[in-house]
């Protein structure tokens, strides 16, 4: 479902990676290692939200780079920092997503933002909601789309304890049609989630 | 040109106050309109003059409001740099006329209070709290307008005091909380329009109005008011002048002028856009998506002034409605090709601009003509 070869990627005179090749198949996947390793550069371009200088990265079979389009309808994407426009209220956002993925939110959408408890924000602006209930935004919007890879950098980052909960559920259900690849220092929710941990300092011969 | 031929020229904006014996109508409209113009010159640099985001920090440090307001005219002073010009051509022409001391004094103290006044808006405008601070400007208008036009020498000193006390207080005055309150009624109904005009349209469009009518809506009214009257002039140019010859270039050159005006909503929608480009990039639609919307939807605002300036021509017979249709074509492409220059151009983008716009409107004269 997400495969990977030959991946490089150098910022300036420092390479985050070289020839990094690994796919992962249906499941629950945990990415850690220390800071600065380059979990979140990982994730950006896997998700096409950063090009990487070699390599390729197929999703759901279409290839990211020949085929961008038809890959990234497969997939969804939760950077650490939530970079949306601050003038636009939640509901704006899930529409947004929803519209460039051809799709509407669908029910595990509405049950998410139920579940998260963020009715009382759909008509907020973003720039006024707290970095918890934006976080929350970004994740109902992964599940947009009926994805088969899901990237979520640092999901649990800013949410409270029973979000967490339905969180951990969510993945659950996902696990056995999607890779639901998470970077995270949360060793308890990848215990809870029962995810399979990929050490990327190990992946890349950086031990 | 001798040079103070040319002092005297650059200083005619300033001068016309002091003209003649125009009405008190025509005194007060006239200084409104240069106060309106300092206050359009200000807003268009509104983001840079407030200091932009980082103003959120520096609010939460300990800096009196009085000294923010001293800070925000320092600024206000660079950025007027060019407006100042007629001031100081001015002040260099009173002091060459053969005016009795009580008067030269008195140009001075107007030119003095207009500069006041000019500035109370831009601030005003600067934190968009103009309501009292409207009335004592228009109140201020008042007296000097009636000042302008007394000819009891007391009467002139005492309402130009009086409109030197109005106009520093206000520039001085820090803005205090129950000025800055806005009205719950219009902030409902605000909002309530906000919502609702974005409810029955396509999501990116949505996202594109509340860019320009919700985050940057002073800048939004200020350039598509310019371009409206911008379209405006020129029709009432080509009318005084009777649909001559002349009426078409000038047709050409307001529709070249409304171009380059519109054409900086695309700086507008691109710095909006720069921080999310990241995400944007995740989601599965092309990499030129906000361009082909942002352009279409800059081209869609320049429609309105494209119809001021064309009707009265078709109207008038000045053009035939295919030379209309291939200026209203070539005037979108025309558009489009100028988020180019705009985008990167870099420091020299306004030329640029302004080069190609030139080019569009010799070949589109060439053409049609």
């Amino acid at each position: 479902m997400l495969r990977f070869e030959q991946l490089g990627k150098t910022y300036g005179s420092h390479s985050v990676f070289e020839n990094l090749s690994h796919r992962f198949s249906c499941g629950t996947f945990a990415l850690q290692g220390p800071n600065g390793i380059g979990k979140s550069t990982l994730l950006a371009l896997l998700a096409g939200a950063q090009t990487p200088d070699t390599g390729e990265i197929w999703i759901d079979g279409h290839p990211l780079g020949g085929e961008a389009i038809a890959a990234k309808r497969r997939l969804s994407y939760v950077p650490d920092e939530c970079p949306i426009y601050p003038f636009i209220s939640g509901k704006d956002f899930l529409r947004f997503v929803a519209a460039a993925k051809k799709t509407k939110p669908g029910k595990e959408t509405d049950d998410l933002v139920a579940g998260l408890g963020l009715f009382p924000y759909l008509d907020t602006r973003f720039d006024a909601m707290s970095l918890g209930t934006q976080k929350k935004f970004m994740l109902c919007a992964a599940w947009i789309g009926d994805p088969a890879v899901m990237l979520i950098d640092e999901p649990t980052n800013g949410l409270d304890a029973a979000s967490k909960e339905l969180l951990v559920r969510l993945f659950e259900v996902r696990q056995n049609r999607s890779v639901v690849l998470f970077s995270t220092h949360d060793a308890e929710f990848v215990e809870t989630v029962n995810a399979t941990v990929v050490q990327l300092d190990l992946l890349i011969g950086k031990p | 040109m001798p040079a103070l031929l040319q002092v005297k020229f650059l200083a005619a904006p300033i001068l016309a106050i002091f003209s003649e014996k125009q009405g008190t109508a025509a005194h007060f409209t006239y200084l409104t309109l240069l106060e309106v113009i300092g206050l359009l010159w200000s807003g268009l640099q509104r983001n840079n003059i407030a200091g932009g985001d980082s103003m959120l920090f520096i609010s939460t440090l300990p800096i009196s409001a009085r000294n923010k307001r001293m800070v925000d005219l320092g600024i206000l002073f660079l950025a007027d740099s060019l407006l100042f010009l007629p001031v100081i051509a001015a002040a260099i022409i009173f002091a060459t006329l053969p005016l009795p001391s009580s008067e030269l004094i008195s140009h001075y103290l107007v030119t003095g209070i207009l500069i006041s006044l000019v500035l109370t808006a831009q601030l005003s405008g600067l934190h968009q709290r103009f309501s009292p601070r409207l009335f004592v400007i228009l109140a201020a208008n008042i007296l000097l307008s009636i000042s302008l036009e007394s000819s009891a020498s007391i009467t002139t000193w005492l309402l130009q005091i009086a409109a030197l006390f109005l106009a520093l207080s206000m520039v001085f005055m820090p803005e205090s909380q129950r000025l800055r309150a806005p009205r719950q009624w219009r902030h409902h109904l605000l909002i309530h329009a906000r919502k609702h005009l974005v409810k029955w349209v396509h999501p990116a469009l949505g996202i594109q109005l509340k860019a320009l009518f919700m985050e940057r809506v002073t800048e939004t009214f200020i350039r598509f008011g310019m371009s409206i009257a911008l379209a405006a002039g020129a029709d009432a140019l080509i009318n005084i002048e009777e649909y001559d010859y002349r009426s078409l270039p000038i047709g050409i050159i307001a529709l070249a002028g409304i171009a380059i005006i519109l054409s900086g909503f695309y700086r507008t929608l691109h710095s909006l856009h720069g921080p999310v480009s990241e995400f944007m990039r995740s989601l599965p639609v092309s990499s030129g998506f906000w361009v082909q919307r942002d352009t279409a939807l800059v081209a869609s605002l320049g429609f309105a002034p494209l119809c001021i300036v064309v009707y009265p021509l078709l109207v008038q017979h000045i053009v035939s409605l295919l030379a209309a249709g291939f200026t209203g074509i070539t005037y979108v492409c025309l558009i489009g090709l100028l988020r180019f220059t705009q985008l990167n151009g870099g420091r020299q983008s306004v030329l640029l601009s302004t080069i190609l716009a030139a080019a569009w409107a010799w070949f589109t004269a060439i053409s049609v003509i």
